[in-house]
């Protein structure tokens, strides 16, 4: 067991790099500590929202309703968002091949590994459901300081255990998964995140395509059911028991309620999770090594494959000297060059194109970012569409009067703009591309050591940002044209407007991430998950967005219109634009200087 | 113990040293304020010279050449490549240079050939002559057969000779490689020092560090030992011997004496053990 604990904290220790935090300087350790300033609106939204629930519903069963939804949607994410994070910190991380060799058996790694999956589901989970808790605390049915400290305590308790059982099938998911699969190495493994990350879109749209069915695609049915008394209990505890229990624990109608619902979820949590021990006995290190070599014949032509470079004999070669210009290679030697298989790959281009090229493909050759990028570009577009298509035979009248509706609204607006605000927002939510210096990892030297001006560098990043999310803004120009009708020049303006906004985005991510960049991955998804400047870059490129929409907002309210309106809102774009490029070409130019 | 200046005078022995190509002055450099990992360090490598720079581990070897390609920013000092200060004007010194690290972390998306050709774009290398330093490049260090393929399926081997091609592509004043032996076989080792020596003899200059004494011996023109971020010695190995008055005494013998740290004697010790048991081992 005492190994089993120090397995656990290396887990800890390597995953989120809590030695490199201790010695870290004192202002970059608590530096952290803004993270939750961060998300405070958000957090302060939800806080609000539930009071305003709480409030309206004392006294009645609708607010355990509300606390099943939410124990609901933590064991949700949990399902959904940890499959790819399972699948990583189980297989894909880099400390496998220092304890693999160790003698430890499986289940002990299996079991120190879901620990940290558990612990970093835990603080998500925990801290959006925080505000509802307390909200819930202070304006739920609780009497008296002594039974809300119990309560804070079992509510605590509970959200401690709610991941478990989640967490336990994604496991088990994941080990069956992977046993099939046993891949051997590389890139493969990457595209097993990416069908990991498919999944969890998939499983969102059923579970709204299910959410339509259960309401028969009626909006207001779906009110209806999702507000009225034991509506929506009925249908949690059918989908997810877990969550029924839980509310019994924290909000019991009788005490042995309490304690059924306390031994329900904690012993169906510790059967699953001996259940993942046990299958993680038998099939981790099959999933991690496969069963055995040689599934395919060994080919031939990897034997024999000398020989077409022995072809070109010794004499026939260039000799060594011409490659420091000691001396011209002869005329024969030029015709062997001609020959080589790799010849017709030698071309020149100007160094800016060089720059561009390398970016294209390293990052098409990256499956983690390509997924990303596709997912955020054709794949949610799709799932609209679908959704549309799907309810459109049934609540027909509804969703129809709601776009008629909206179609009214849109005349009324200036649409130009707030579709730019809505697509640049799309377009900044793509964190990959913000991402583009930590993207090149340990092997940033290349760049560094290069003669190459820094600013020519960040702009061929940028230009590859430009160019995915130029096909991100015209998809999603194209649904919502599809939806609310309108002239097209409409969306043209809007599109290229979009881009400006999107540009300024990712150069602030960019400049963001050059600052403060995360070089020592191995696993592309690593940058976006694991790092501070990550995170920072994501929330720089959402800036110039939410400025801009913040000043469209000011100026509409204190009554704008007309040609000053746009004139001051394309400005600021442009103004916006050339600072955000400012700032990346700074930081980008600091970062060539000081070096990794 | 002995210092730079008492070597410096010695300079004019060596026959004919070229115009300095590389000139680094008072080097210093500290992480974070706290470790002092290179010491007002000063060197000068002429040119068509094999210059070697010995040290133990964490003497601040590869700091010193992360300072002088650029990756790095001293804390005081100055580097000049063939004239050109590092800090004043980095790309033109960037191009005089060419960088092997001691760990070939190399694009691995690409292609062996899509990176040569990256390289070669930067530093603007014309078709004729890219084609021609490929094709001497790929077949000496037999690549031709893997240069289509991604990187990432290259060994640790193969991603270095692919480094070394990269960086003759544009025959560089000053190649500068940080423990260069590491992962390569003999044949390649060999070739590569025999492109190293032309390379010097083209009038260009090589700055590598190295832990191997052998290859310090037999390959350098002209070596420096560091310990603890300051030059303990420098000069050719001649030069180094006599200072020592030790005209017989072997490189590693130097090395130990040059970098001692207080335990010779345990190091005599050792030694002595050593012969004594192998002494004792004979007598059987
Ligand atoms: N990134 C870093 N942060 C803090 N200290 C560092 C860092 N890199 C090196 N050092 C310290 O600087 C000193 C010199 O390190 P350096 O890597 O230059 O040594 P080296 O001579 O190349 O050693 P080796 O022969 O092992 O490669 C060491 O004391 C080391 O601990
Ligand atoms: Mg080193």
């Amino acid at each position: 067991m005492a190994m089993f604990w120090r397995l656990a904290r290396l887990q800890f220790n390597v995953t989120w790099g809590l030695s490199a935090w201790k010695q870290s300087r004192r202002l970059a350790r608590y530096s952290l500590l803004f993270l939750p300033l961060a998300f405070a609106p958000l957090l302060g939204g939800i806080f609000a929202g539930a009071t305003w629930f709480f409030k309206m519903t004392a006294g009645t069963t609708l607010q355990s309703a509300l606390l099943a939804l939410l124990f609901a949607s933590v064991q949700l994410m949990a399902l959904i968002l940890s499959l790819p994070e399972i699948i990583s910190v189980f297989y894909l991380n880099d400390d496998v091949n220092i304890l693999l060799p160790l003698p430890i058996p499986p289940w002990q790694l299996v079991a120190s590994k879901f620990m940290i999956v558990w612990a970093s589901e835990w603080l998500i989970g925990f801290a959006l459901a925080l505000p509802v808790m307390v909200a819930w605390l202070v304006y739920g049915p609780i009497a008296g300081v002594a039974q809300g400290i119990i309560q804070a305590l079992v509510l605590l308790l509970v959200t401690l255990i709610l991941p478990i059982l989640p967490l336990a099938v994604g496991s088990a998911l994941a080990l069956g998964f992977m046993r099939v699969i046993s891949p051997s190495r590389g890139r493969f493994k990457e595209y097993l995140q990416v069908a990991g990350g498919v999944m969890g879109l998939f499983v969102g749209l059923g579970i709204n395509l299910a959410t339509q069915q259960v309401a028969h695609g009626d909006p207001q049915l779906l009110i209806q059911q999702l507000t009225a008394p034991g509506g929506v209990t009925h249908l949690l505890t059918r989908l997810f028991p877990p969550a029924q229990w839980a509310v019994w624990t924290v909000a019991p109608v009788h005490q042995n309620q309490a304690l059924w619902g306390a031994l329900l979820l904690l012993g169906v949590s510790a059967i699953a999770v001996v259940l993942v021990g046990l299958l993680a006995q038998r099939w981790y290190l099959t999933g991690l090594l496969g069963e055995k070599s040689g599934r395919q014949a060994f080919s031939r032509r990897s034997v024999a494959g000398g020989d077409t470079a022995a072809t070109t004999t010794p004499a026939s070669r260039p000799s060594a000297s011409a490659v420091t210009g000691a001396s011209e290679i002869s005329p024969g030697e030029r015709e062997a060059v001609r020959r080589l298989p790799w010849r017709s790959q030698v071309r020149v281009c100007p160094p800016w194109q060089a720059l561009f090229l390398k970016e294209w493909r390293m990052f098409w050759r990256t499956p983690g970012f390509v997924a990303q990028a596709l997912l955020t570009s054709f794949a949610v577009p799709a799932a609209f569409v679908a959704i549309s298509f799907a309810s459109a035979g049934k609540g027909t009248n509804q969703l129809r009067a709601l776009l008629e509706q909206g179609r009214a609204l849109a005349i009324q607006l200036p649409l130009v703009p707030l579709l730019a605000a809505a697509l640049g927002l799309i377009t900044s939510f793509n964190p990959m591309l913000g991402v583009g210096f930590s993207r090149e990892g340990r092997q940033a030297w290349n760049g560094l050591v290069l003669p190459v001006p820094p600013w020519q560098a960040a702009l061929a990043k940028v230009g590859l940002a430009s160019i995915v999310s130029l096909a991100t803004i015209v998809l999603y120009a194209s649904v919502i044209h599809l939806l609310l009708g309108q002239p097209l020049f409409i969306y043209g303006w809007a599109v290229l407007w979009a881009l400006a906004i999107g540009i300024a985005g990712y150069s602030v991510a960019l400049a963001v991430d050059y600052s403060m960049p995360k070089l020592d991955w191995k696993n592309p998804m690593e940058v976006a998950q694991n790092s501070l400047g990550g995170l920072l870059a994501s929330l720089g490129a959402l800036l110039p967005t939410v400025v801009l929409a913040m000043l469209g907002i000011f100026l509409w309210i204190r009554g704008g219109r007309g040609p000053l309106f746009y004139g001051t809102l394309l400005a600021a774009t442009l103004v916006i634009d050339a600072l955000a490029g400012w700032i990346l070409v700074r930081a980008a130019a600091r970062r060539a200087q000081i070096g990794v | 113990m002995l210092q730079s200046q008492s070597i410096s005078g010695k300079e004019s022995v060596f026959v004919n040293p070229g115009p300095a190509l590389l000139e680094v002055e008072n080097l210093t450099k500290s992480y974070d304020g706290r470790t002092l990992a290179v010491d007002h360090l000063t060197l000068r490598v002429p040119s068509g010279q094999i210059y070697g720079f010995l040290g133990p581990n964490g003497a601040g070897k590869t700091t010193t050449i992360k300072a002088i390609v650029g990756l790095l920013r001293p804390d005081s000092g100055t580097v000049r490549i063939a004239g050109v200060d590092v800090l004043q004007d980095v790309l033109q010194a960037k191009r005089l240079i060419g960088y092997i690290p001691d760990t070939p972390m190399v694009y691995d998306r690409l292609t062996g050939m899509e990176y040569l050709n990256f390289i070669a774009d930067v530093f603007g290398v014309p078709q004729r002559e890219r084609e021609e330093r490929l094709a001497v490049g790929l077949s000496t260090f037999q690549l031709e057969e893997v240069a289509t393929k991604l990187i990432s399926t290259y060994s640790h081997g193969m991603k270095h000779k692919l480094l070394i091609v990269a960086a003759l592509v544009h025959q560089p004043r000053m190649l500068i490689l940080d423990e260069p032996m590491g992962g390569l076989d003999p044949r390649a080792w060999f070739r590569f020092k025999q492109l190293l020596r032309q390379h010097c003899d083209a009038g260009h200059a090589v700055f590598l560090s190295t832990h191997v004494l052998d290859i310090a011996e037999r390959l350098c023109d002209r070596l420096a030992i560091i310990n603890k971020g300051r030059l303990v010695a420098e000069g050719t190995l001649d030069e180094l011997r006599s200072s020592q008055h030790e005209k017989s005494s072997t490189l590693e013998q130097l090395f130990l004496q040059l970098t001692d740290e207080g335990d010779q004697e345990w190091e005599q010790n050792q030694a002595e053990t050593a012969t004594a048991s192998v002494s004792h081992l004979d007598k059987h």
